[in-house]
């Protein structure tokens, strides 16, 4: 039964594992969170649901989501976070909630507070390996997260413009001052973690079912395991999540499973007690 | 200083009873030539129903209404005033409760707010001088409110609200309407234990009063009908995954599950069901729902639950309910509706019996109820004021709600 | 004539740090500049690289206007500076951080390679190091990568920002040094300095600027003599507004 708790943590764990991606990546390239992320999300969802709904094969509503939500970023960069003082991060950071809050409301708004259908990406029959379970959605959740890892990896440290992305969020100052135009290093960013956050609302869909408030409680896991697996690092979020759904799993095991969430939080602090960057993490200056 | 209260209280309300024409507390007299009954200052949002201001031989039953009509449960609160309006309507339109008293419905907007339910609760007793108030809202509301109708010693009803606590406040005025989960445990372990002949149970449960509730309770009766309850999980509102408990009950192998919770959570645990090939019956209550079928779809066929009220119980009134409601509103309701309804018969019975509208005799007559037959059941009063109501067991078949048998 | 100021006036926010400021520094030169704390040393440099409003006056680099320009538009034409306070790139590499040096320069690999290679030369602790992260070299170091970044650009003009801050003696030693080679190589350097003894010392030519007006200017072997440089140290600031 071990085993298989183990197991059954990895479903929940896949999707923590996108979100603290999602959510490292924007700390990477911006150096900032992003408290919109899980709206962002949420609005992707309702994207996909509309296009699907108003007749095109699922595969095009798939395909065309992110657009909608890269499209989405880069306006709210180029619109709102831009007219800010970038200097300052709380004056940013409070924006990305002001932004959360008025998209969690339009989205009410426009679609309802009921939630809705999504069809299935994966097979219903599970998958048995001897005396366990697993689900094909779990296995498929974990290669796409496991692939964007990759991906994102590659991007930031072997592109010239994801290195930019990273001299931009490290030091913004000094990357202009090498003649990085920090402000279109911006726009990528948010249009990318956008069309990312698109991907994860996708996946999410069919779990969770579309609703307004879909994204909100795990977006805060979502940072919780970026945090676990120290902020920042990409494969850290992975693993941090992965490790999170784990954990939640045994602890309702053995615990209860009403104690799910706090279990998850008595060890995020725990481990940032012994670990302070987190499992991955690397001491790095620190900024604020 | 409570004891001045009560006097102050008693003496404005003598008062102002006598002011008012019409048999007010005693046994009904003839009054002529009526002036309308004392008018309170209108407060903001508040209603009056059609149904004569004229007194007529007998007099007229002031029935007081706080529900919300704006804020979030404005959806909920306008089901129950559809409810109470339904009622109040057929019975003036009969020609009043036993011919005579017509029901005069104040109806005002607490807001689901505990403090302006107190307001308004206040200016329903003592400035309306309602014999009888309904009052449906959060039972947060309910336990600021009554403290009220208790000093008022004005008999409150409450077709909506679950909470236990309700009926602990040594509170002989207020009397709960709304359908308590014994009635459903009693409903479900009736049916298990009979025609299903299970014994072994595994509970799923919300992790908060409702859940918790049911689950003491389903622990409460398990010894009464020789239940063995196995295993028992929690799980908080908004929980998408629940693998880790199904997977777990799938190994220990239980007759059936018995589920504490809303179609949200349900329909998520029946799908997982499906994908972790876990082949228990699931039985409960709280989920009875339109969305159950809309949102599970095919993996909620078969499931069961016990409920007070259903569309699929063949019974005249039942049917008759449902096409009215249905056409006057052009609306779905829950089973808040039904239960608003059966609230006003039910006064209207108390009343009948007591041929007063006093509202002592009422609180008496209220607990001297017995065999109440109405949409929502067969119903008694117990010794703390909890109606007890006979429940069904149903089942989806087909994307519908069919009887069990 | 590399570069040519003319009247310059630049403000951050309201306050008026540059009140007409006029210098220029030919082909070759080592030009310093020297003036006490919040006299707009830093101003006139950013100011330059157009990251700070300019309300008038023109800024000319080889003949064409650069007053106001996007910093990119600045920096990818020769113009580099080493920022005050190095600015280095704590969490990426000493081989990234250069990397991202030459990134406002076209792509040609020959040249890449043969500048990190005088770059490695000049500083062969950076080569040691050029694996760990920025942050972790210490306060000298990062002066050493945060020129050598500036180097990997090919400048024709650098500029370079109080680069003996918050360092110890020796170091400072050594960073001018460094300073010292490369104007050997020809390059030409505006040098922003509060250390005036070590910058004169290198320089061809200084100005004094004293909360943002030019009070002087002469060659560094005269202003070495001078008593302007002490006023402008110790009474800067409460002449007139």
């Amino acid at each position: 039964m071990f085993i298989q708790q183990l197991l059954n943590g990895l479903t929940m764990g896949s999707i923590y594992a996108l979100l603290a991606v999602g959510v490292s990546m924007i700390y990477k390239a911006m150096g900032m969170m992003n408290f919109a992320h899980g709206d962002t999300i949420m609005l992707s969802a309702f994207f996909c649901l509309t296009i699907y709904s108003a007749g095109l094969p699922l595969w095009a509503a798939i395909l065309i989501a992110p657009f909608i939500s890269a499209a989405l970023g880069l306006c709210l960069e180029r619109f709102v976070y831009r007219k800010l003082e970038y200097g300052s991060f709380s004056n940013l950071l409070i924006a990305t909630v002001g932004v959360s809050f008025i998209m969690k409301n339009s989205a009410v708004g426009i679609w309802g507070a009921q939630k809705h259908n999504f069809p299935a990406l994966f097979s219903m029959k599970p998958i048995h390996i001897g005396s366990f379970t697993i689900l094909p959605q779990c296995i498929g959740m974990l290669a796409i997260a496991a692939f964007f890892v990759g991906v994102l990896q590659l991007f930031f440290y072997k592109t010239k413009i994801g290195k930019c992305m990273r001299a931009a969020a490290s030091n913004a100052e000094g990357a202009t001052m090498m003649g990085i135009n920090v402000s279109f290093t911006r726009f990528l960013t948010f249009g990318i973690s956008a069309a990312f956050a698109a991907v994860a609302g996708i996946l999410m869909s069919p779990i969770f079912y579309v609703s307004t408030t879909m994204a909100t409680n795990v977006a805060t896991k979502g940072f919780a395991a970026a945090i676990l697996g120290g902020f920042g690092s990409i494969t850290g979020g992975f693993v941090g999540g992965l490790i999170l759904g784990i954990i939640e799993a045994i602890g309702g095991a053995y615990i209860a499973t009403a104690y799910k969430d706090v279990i998850s939080f008595v060890v995020l602090i725990l481990v940032l007690y012994f670990c302070p960057n987190g499992l991955l993490g690397k001491k790095t200056e620190q900024k604020m | 200083m409570k004891k001045k209260i009560f006097s102050a209280l008693t003496l404005t309300m003598g008062l102002s009873l006598t002011a008012c024409s019409g048999g007010a507390s005693s046994a009904p007299t003839t009054a002529a030539g009526s002036a309308p009954a004392q008018e309170a200052a209108p407060a903001a949002g508040s209603e009056k129903s059609e149904g004569g201001a004229e007194a007529q031989e007998g007099g007229e039953l002031v029935l007081g209404f706080a529900v919300p009509l704006t804020g979030t449960s404005a959806a909920g609160g306008e089901i129950v005033r559809n409810g109470v309006q339904m009622a109040v309507d057929e019975i003036n339109e009969a020609g009043g409760i036993d011919g005579k008293w017509t029901i005069r419905l104040i109806t005002e907007d607490n807001q689901n707010d505990p403090s302006t339910s107190v307001n308004v609760m206040e200016k329903l007793c003592n400035q309306d001088n309602a014999n009888v108030v309904i009052s449906s809202t959060a039972s947060s509301c309910c336990l600021a409110d009554m403290e009220v109708t208790r000093a008022a010693r004005c008999p409150e009803l409450a077709p909506a609200s679950t909470a236990a606590s309700l009926t602990e406040q040594g509170n002989e005025y207020f009397f709960r309407t709304a359908v308590t989960d014994s009635s459903n445990v009693v409903c479900l372990y009736d049916y298990f234990t009979g025609a299903m002949n299970g014994s072994r149970i595994a509970v799923l449960y919300e992790s908060n009063d409702f859940g918790n509730g049911g689950y003491q309770l389903l622990q409460d009766y398990a010894g009464q009908y020789n239940v063995e309850i196995i295993d028992a999980q929690a799980y908080n509102v908004g929980d998408v995954d629940f693998s880790v408990q199904l997977t777990q009950f799938k190994e220990e192998a239980p007759d059936a599950i018995f589920v504490w919770g809303h179609y949200e959570e349900v329909t998520i645990m029946c799908k997982q069901m499906a994908q972790y090939e876990v082949e228990i019956p699931v039985m409960g209550t709280g989920y009875n729902s339109p969305y159950l079928t809309e949102m599970g779809g095919e993996f909620v066929e078969g499931i069961m639950l016990s409920t007070c009220y259903t569309t699929a119980d063949p019974d005249e009134k039942v049917q008759a309910f449902d096409a009215k409601y249905t056409e006057l509103y052009k609306a779905s309701y829950d089973q808040n509706a039904p239960q608003a309804y059966d609230t006003v018969y039910m006064i209207a019975d108390a009343v009948t019996r007591a041929q007063s509208i006093d509202r002592e005799a009422i609180q008496k007559a209220l607990t001297e109820m017995k065999d109440f037959d109405g949409l929502t059941g067969v119903m008694n009063f117990d010794n703390t004021n909890n109606v007890s109501k006979t429940c069904k067991m149903i089942k989806i078949e087909n994307g519908q709600q069919v009887l069990c048998d | 004539m590399i570069l040519k100021i003319e009247d310059l006036v630049s403000s951050y926010g309201v306050i008026k740090a540059l009140k007409g400021v006029s210098l220029e520094v030919r082909e070759g030169e080592l030009v310093s500049l020297l003036g006490a704390n919040g006299a707009g040393k830093s101003t006139l440099l950013k100011s330059i690289i157009g990251m700070v409003k300019i309300n008038s006056g023109h800024i000319r680099y080889e003949d064409s206007e650069i007053t106001g320009l996007h910093p990119s538009k600045i920096i990818n034409n020769g113009i580099s500076i080493v920022p005050e306070g190095r600015k280095i790139f704590a969490d990426m590499s000493v081989a990234d951080n250069l990397e991202l040096g030459s990134f406002s320069r076209k792509k040609d690999k020959e040249l890449d390679k043969r500048i990190l290679e005088t770059v490695y030369e000049f500083f062969p602790r950076l080569y040691e190091r050029r694996g760990q992260m920025g942050g972790l070299l210490s306060g000298g170091e990062q002066q050493m990568l945060a020129i050598g970044r500036a180097m990997m650009s090919n400048p024709r003009l650098l500029l370079m920002d109080e680069p003996s801050m918050g360092l110890a003696p020796l170091v400072v030693e050594e960073v001018f040094a460094v300073i010292r080679k490369l104007k050997e190589t020809g390059v030409t350097i505006l040098l922003v300095e509060q250390n005036a003894s070590m910058a004169l010392e290198v320089s061809d030519r200084a100005y004094v600027l004293n909360t943002g007006n030019i009070v002087d200017e002469d060659t560094s072997e005269n202003m070495m003599k001078k008593s302007s440089l002490v006023e402008a140290y110790l009474g800067g600031g409460n002449k007139e507004e």
